[in-house]
């Protein structure tokens, strides 16, 4: 997982010294944790009893009870499957200050899914007449509702611009964090701690650029270029880089890749404040309208 | 009782009602 490793002054690709500067930044990308965690895997592992059901079914050469017994631990595991994919869209949800809902309702699918399940197993597989598996069904339902609650359902948005600019921005942030996780994963690849700590250092910048153009979705059309093309070719060059360097080392090429991802962060980092600056005149230009009102109203009159 | 407990005891009953279920399948629960 996300651990900082160990670099010291004879780490192989440690120069003497150098660390000492490195180390006093501090880390600024949070690595996102396996969401769910151990209750998450827990979920996993409980229905594993069917397993062996399905094989004892086999070796009774009873082919119904083997399917059915394969297919209910199938149901678990997608139900499984299913909530730890929304616990993570909702993470993602929570972490934008501009969201829109999940398309699929992940959460409440795994509930029914699971209750689906309990039914199935209860009534084909242990035997339990049908209303008693309904209703263990149903409490599993329940259950899994209360202790993993509902996805987010509402749109998370600012107040003052419409659902089309919303969902516009929306979508273009999205996108930008689908290629934002590409390059994480292919600078992983690289494995290669100073070109990993780049591109940490690339991916820190582009995200605040990200929530900047959050706040203020008319900054889209000036960011669309960096959030669009530029970032594209950064995990273009990042994933050709990564094979390249799979195959050999190539110590004039790793020096290429890391001027353009130097220069990328730098222009992200301009544009960014470009982007707060203009959102600063703005306000000026408020403050000013303001004050003129209330000058001509009589309010600031006395002054 | 905080949502937080009751969040817990809810988790800890679908376990056991996944498990029972998976378990009376194979025949460990009569």
């Amino acid at each position: 997982m996300g651990a900082q490793r160990f670099r010291g002054d004879h780490s192989p690709d440690g120069k003497q010294g150098e660390h000492h500067i490195e180390a006093a930044k501090p880390l600024k990308i949070r690595r996102r944790e396996k969401p769910g965690g151990f209750a998450l895997t827990l979920m996993f592992l409980a229905p594993f009893p069917l397993l062996l059901d399905g094989f004892s079914k086999i070796t009774e050469a009873s082919p119904l009870g083997a399917a059915t017994a394969f297919g209910t631990f199938a149901l678990f595991v997608l139900a499984a499957w299913t909530l730890r994919e929304g616990i993570k869209a909702e993470a993602a949800y929570n972490e934008r200050k501009i969201a829109r809902p999940p398309m699929f309702p992940r959460k409440i699918i795994a509930s029914g899914l699971s209750g689906a399940a309990v039914m199935l197993a209860a009534w084909f597989g242990w035997g339990q007449n049908m209303f008693t598996a309904i209703g263990l069904g149903g409490l599993a339902t329940a259950a899994h509702l209360v202790a993993f609650g509902v996805d987010p359902l509402r749109r998370k948005g600012l107040v003052g611009f419409n659902e089309y600019e919303t969902d516009r921005m929306a979508r273009a942030v999205e996108k930008a964090e689908a290629i934002i996780e590409d390059i994480e994963s292919a600078a992983n690849r690289i494995n290669n701690r100073s070109i990993e700590r780049k591109v940490a250092g690339l991916l820190t910048s582009v995200k605040e650029m990200l929530r900047v153009v959050e706040q203020d979705p008319r900054d889209l059309s000036s960011a669309r270029k960096y959030m669009g093309v530029y970032l594209s070719s950064a995990r273009d060059a990042t994933v050709k880089f990564a094979e390249l360097n799979e195959r050999s080392r190539n110590t004039v090429k790793q020096e290429e890749y890391l001027s353009l991802i130097n220069d990328l962060e730098t222009s992200f980092n301009g544009q960014r404040e470009l982007m707060l600056a203009d959102n600063q005149s703005d306000l000026d230009v408020e403050i000013e309208v303001l004050q003129e009102r209330l000058q001509n109203e009589g309010h600031l009159a006395r002054d | 009782m905080s949502g937080k407990t009751i969040q817990r005891i809810a988790y800890w009953v679908l376990l056991a009602l996944i498990w029972t279920v998976a378990a009376g399948s194979y025949g460990w629960i009569a």
